[in-house]
């Protein structure tokens, strides 16, 4: 998994053994089924994750108490290609980021997914502050969380 | 996990507020005391402490008691963690979709 930060986004590539047609559709129509269930605003660890498969469609988790909660919605749908949509972070929905998700078939059996998720200019400024501040413990953490990745040996393809 | 999660909770709640983004974003140009951010808000001073309160247990904000006033100051910890967290989200979900999508359909994440 490659990671290739900008100072406003985080970015992540991955290729999958599976034709472009089956990735989107297992990205989207099952996202539940790999989604990190230690993310929801439920808490709940057996939350069902649902996006809408069409461009306004809902992005929301349904609790197995029968409870829905909002998460943002659908801004692009272009399957096979192109997925995007917003996600509110946090408990209440004040905090839109923007998720970009898109496919690329390298053969009919390789899919590669480039993802971007970009906050700071839905959050407003905030993510990244005065340069002189952040940079130095910026490369601390992005040290930090690079050996933690190579430790992770699974997670490399 | 879950102490990792109420501690990104906290930041993500903290920054999910009109009123305490603009005081991160005021805090930008330079320390200031609490008597200087509450002249910018219509709002009152024991309110404005309190949102300086859940930016600071959000390590958002650190101060520093200057006579008799309180100087606040922006701390990276309570962005970092953010950003921490959110690379590592994408790490988990990307893998677990990959692990999905190839076929091990029934191991455990």
């Amino acid at each position: 998994m490659s990671n290739a930060d900008s100072e406003h986004t985080v970015t992540k590539s991955i290729v999958v053994a599976q034709n472009i047609d089956v990735t989107f559709r297992l990205w989207t129509e099952q996202i539940h089924a790999w989604w990190p269930t230690g993310h929801s605003l439920s808490g709940d660890l057996q939350t069902r994750v649902c996006i809408e498969g069409r461009r306004g469609g809902r992005f929301y988790e349904c609790a197995s108490d029968g409870v829905e909660y909002e998460w943002g919605s659908v801004v692009v749908w272009d399957p096979p290609h192109h997925i995007a949509f917003t996600w509110y972070l946090g408990s209440n929905q004040e905090l839109p980021t923007r998720v970009e998700v898109q496919f690329t078939a390298l053969d009919d059996t390789q899919t590669r997914i480039d993802l971007e998720h970009r906050g700071p200019e839905l959050i407003g400024e905030l993510w990244w502050q005065r340069q002189t501040i952040f940079h130095s413990s910026w490369d601390t953490i992005l040290a930090q969380f690079t050996t933690f990745l190579s430790s992770q040996t699974d997670s490399t393809p | 996990m879950n102490e990792s999660n109420a501690r990104i909770n906290r930041v993500l709640d903290a920054l999910g507020n009109q009123v305490r983004r603009d005081i991160l974003l005021m805090l930008r140009d330079g320390p200031m005391p609490v008597g200087s951010i509450a002249t910018h808000f219509s709002i009152s001073r024991p309110a404005i402490s309190k949102h300086l309160r859940i930016l600071q247990e959000a390590d958002l904000v650190g101060y520093n008691a200057d006579g008799t006033s309180n100087v606040f100051y922006l701390k990276p910890a309570g962005f970092r963690n953010l950003r921490v967290y959110l690379d590592m989200f994408w790490d988990e979900a990307l893998t677990n979709f990959k692990r999905f999508a190839e076929g091990n359909h029934h191991s455990e994440p």
